[in-house]
C-alpha cells in the first residue's frame, strides 16, 4: 500500500461569516463531524488574565450533547497547543483572543475523539482567518484509522476522515487511530504541528501515516482556499454595483 | 541595625530568582555550554532517577508510590461491584488528583485525567474477564485513584504509578453469602457477594513488559532532543514535545503524541525518541520487577 493508493479527495466543506455578534466564524464538515467555531479578538481582557507582552488566548469547547467533561478539556488543550505558536500573539499584547468551539456533531464513536479534534482544528483555523487574527501560516488536520480486515493480509486497511457509520462498522477491529495536523505555507507542507496516535502500531506505520496525512492536508488546504475565496467574493459583492 | 552592604552585593540576586524571572535565559545559559547540560545537571538524554515502592497502602487491591526526580505520585486500586449488563467499555476507571486541592481542579489536571482514562482504555492492560464474579451476573470494576504529591507533576509519573499498582494488584476471592440476598437489575434475587480477606488472586496483566510513558522535548532552533523534561524552567524553554508510550521487547508503540510548538520536529527526532523510550521502558520494567521481588510484592 503506497501513499498514492490511499489518498482520496477531501470530502470536507466549510462555511464562513455566518455568526453576527463575533469577529469571525466558521463551520467545518467532514465525514459526519460538524463543528462551528467563533473567534473574537483582539478584544478586552480582564486584568487577571492579561499578559504584558502577548495576547491571551482563551479556548472553550462545548459538546454537542450533555455537559462539559474532561474530554472537552483534553480537546481544548490540544487545540491550544496547535494554535498558540501559529497566531502572532506579540502583535496584540494585553488583549484577548477568544475562541469558542461548538461541536454540533462529533462524528466519532463513544470511545474516539479523532474526528472531533481534526474538524475542530480546521474550523478554528478558518474562523481565525475570518476574524482577521494575524496568523503565521496555514493549518490543516486530518484523521486516519488503521484497522484489521477479514482477509489475512499483513497490511492493515485504512480509513481517512470516515463517517460515524464507517467507524462503527470497523470499531472492533481498530488497530490504531491517528489525528495529524500540519503547518503549510503557499499550499505546501512546512512542518508537523500536532499528532495524537493511539493503539498499537510500529514506527514504519506511523511514518507512513504522517506522509499520507501530509498529502491529505495539502488537499484540505485547497478546500480552505476555495472557501476563503468564496467568502471574500461574497463580501465584496457591493463593489460590483 | 545591620551593616550597610557593598553596592555590588545588593544588586545581585539568587539563581532561583533568575530562574523565576527569566526562565528561558536561565535555561539558555546552561544548554549553550559545551557539552550542553541542563539546570538540573542532567545531560540532554539523561532520564530522572526513578524509585518505585509497591503495596504500601492498606485497604487496596494494589498500590504504588512512584518518584521520578521531584515528582511523586501515589496510586491506590480498589474496586466496586456492578451488574455485568451495566458494564461500560472499560474495566478500569482512573482519576488523577492533587493532594490538598481546594476548589475546582485545574484544566491541566482535568486534561491529564481524561488522557489517563483514554490511554488505559486503549492500552488493553488486562483481560476484564478476570474480574467476573463466578456464578453471578455481576462483575468487579477497578477504580484507580492517583494522587499527585508534589508541586511539580507530569502525566508520565501518574501513569507509572498506575502501572506499578496494577502489576501488584490482587483480586480478593468472592464469597457468595448463604444468609443474605440482593435484587439484581432484572428484579431477580442473587446472594450478596462478600470478599474474602485472606484469599486473593493476582491480576494477570497482558504482558510482562509494561507500556511506560516517556516524555521528550525538542528545542526550537538547535533541534536538540531532551529526555524527561521536568520543572517550569524546562517546560517554558522547550516547547516542542514528544510523548511516547511503549513497552520494551517488541517494536510496537502504544501512543505517540507530538506537539511541535515552534520547533521543527523531523522523523529523525521521532526515531531517536522512540529508541530512547524503548531503553527507558526496559529500565523501568527492571526497577519495578526488582522492587516486587525484594519488597513485599
Amino acid at each position: 500500500m503506497t501513499v498514492q493508493d490511499i489518498v482520496r479527495p477531501s470530502a470536507a466543506s466549510a462555511k464562513t461569516s455566518f455568526l453576527y455578534r463575533v469577529d469571525g466564524s466558521a463551520s467545518w464538515t467532514v465525514g459526519t463531524a460538524n463543528v462551528i467555531v467563533s473567534v473574537s479578538g483582539p478584544i478586552e481582557v480582564n486584568k487577571r488574565e492579561e499578559l504584558p507582552d502577548v495576547a491571551t488566548v482563551e479556548i472553550v469547547v462545548r459538546p454537542g450533547t450533555g455537559v462539559t467533561s474532561t474530554r472537552e478539556q483534553f480537546l481544548q488543550d490540544r487545540i491550544r497547543k496547535v494554535f498558540a505558536p501559529v497566531i502572532v500573539l506579540d502583535l496584540h499584547p494585553r488583549t484577548l483572543i477568544q475562541i469558542v468551539v461548538q461541536i454540533v456533531q462529533s462524528g466519532d464513536t463513544k470511545m474516539l475523539n479523532t474526528m472531533t479534534l481534526s474538524a475542530s482544528i480546521n474550523a478554528t483555523y478558518m474562523a481565525l482567518l475570518d476574524a482577521g487574527v494575524p496568523v503565521r501560516s496555514t493549518v490543516s488536520a486530518t484523521s486516519i484509522i488503521y484497522y484489521k480486515t477479514q482477509a489475512q493480509t499483513s497490511k492493515a486497511a485504512v480509513l481517512i476522515d470516515p463517517t460515524r457509520t464507517e467507524l462503527e462498522r470497523i470499531e472492533k477491529d481498530i488497530l490504531s487511530v491517528h489525528t495529524v495536523a500540519y503547518e503549510l505555507k503557499g499550499g505546501k507542507i512546512e512542518r508537523l504541528l500536532l499528532t495524537e496516535s493511539v493503539g498499537s502500531f510500529t514506527e514504519d506505520q506511523v511514518f507512513e501515516c504522517y506522509d499520507s496525512a501530509a498529502k491529505i492536508c495539502e488537499s484540505t488546504n485547497e478546500t480552505m482556499r476555495e472557501a476563503v475565496i468564496n467568502g471574500v467574493q461574497r463580501k465584496s459583492r457591493w463593489r460590483e454595483t | 541595625m545591620s551593616e550597610l552592604q557593598p553596592f555590588a552585593e545588593t544588586l545581585s540576586s539568587s539563581p532561583q530568582l533568575f530562574a523565576r524571572l527569566l526562565p528561558t535565559v536561565y535555561f539558555d545559559r546552561y544548554i549553550t555550554l559545551d557539552p550542553p547540560i541542563r539546570p538540573s545537571l542532567r545531560s540532554p538524554t539523561q532520564f530522572r532517577p526513578c524509585r518505585i515502592n509497591t503495596s504500601a497502602l492498606p485497604n487496596t487491591f494494589g498500590s504504588s508510590v512512584v518518584r521520578m526526580g521531584e515528582c511523586i505520585a501515589v496510586c491506590g486500586i480498589t474496586g466496586y461491584i456492578i451488574d455485568s449488563s451495566e458494564a461500560g467499555p472499560s474495566a478500569l476507571y482512573t482519576n488523577v488528583d492533587v493532594v490538598g486541592r481546594t476548589g475546582p481542579p485545574q484544566s491541566e489536571l482535568m486534561s491529564m485525567s481524561e488522557w489517563m482514562y483514554e490511554t488505559a482504555l486503549a492500552a488493553n492492560l488486562f483481560d476484564p474477564a478476570q474480574l467476573k464474579i463466578e456464578d453471578t451476573a455481576q462483575t468487579l470494576v477497578l477504580q484507580a485513584q492517583v494522587q499527585l504529591l508534589s508541586q511539580m507533576y507530569s502525566g508520565d509519573v501518574a501513569w507509572a504509578a498506575l502501572l506499578a499498582a496494577l502489576a501488584v494488584t490482587r483480586i480478593p476471592k468472592a464469597i457468595l453469602a448463604d444468609d443474605e440476598e440482593t435484587l439484581t437489575a432484572d428484579f431477580a434475587t442473587e446472594p450478596v457477594i462478600r470478599f474474602s480477606s485472606s484469599e486473593t488472586k493476582k491480576l494477570e496483566l497482558n504482558s510482562e513488559n509494561l507500556p511506560w510513558c516517556i516524555n521528550f522535548g525538542v528545542m526550537e532552533g538547535t533541534g536538540l532532543v531532551l529526555a524527561d523534561l521536568e520543572g517550569r524552567v524546562e517546560e517554558v524553554s522547550v516547547q516542542g514535545s514528544i510523548t511516547v508510550i511503549t513497552s520494551a521487547g517488541n517494536n510496537s508503540i502504544q501512543n505517540l503524541s507530538i506537539s511541535a510548538g515552534k520547533s521543527l520536529i523531523s522523523k529523525d527526532h521521532i526515531r531517536q525518541c522512540i529508541a530512547l523510550a524503548k531503553q527507558r521502558a526496559a529500565e523501568l520494567d527492571s526497577i519495578l520487577q526488582s522492587q516486587i521481588h525484594n519488597g513485599n510484592g
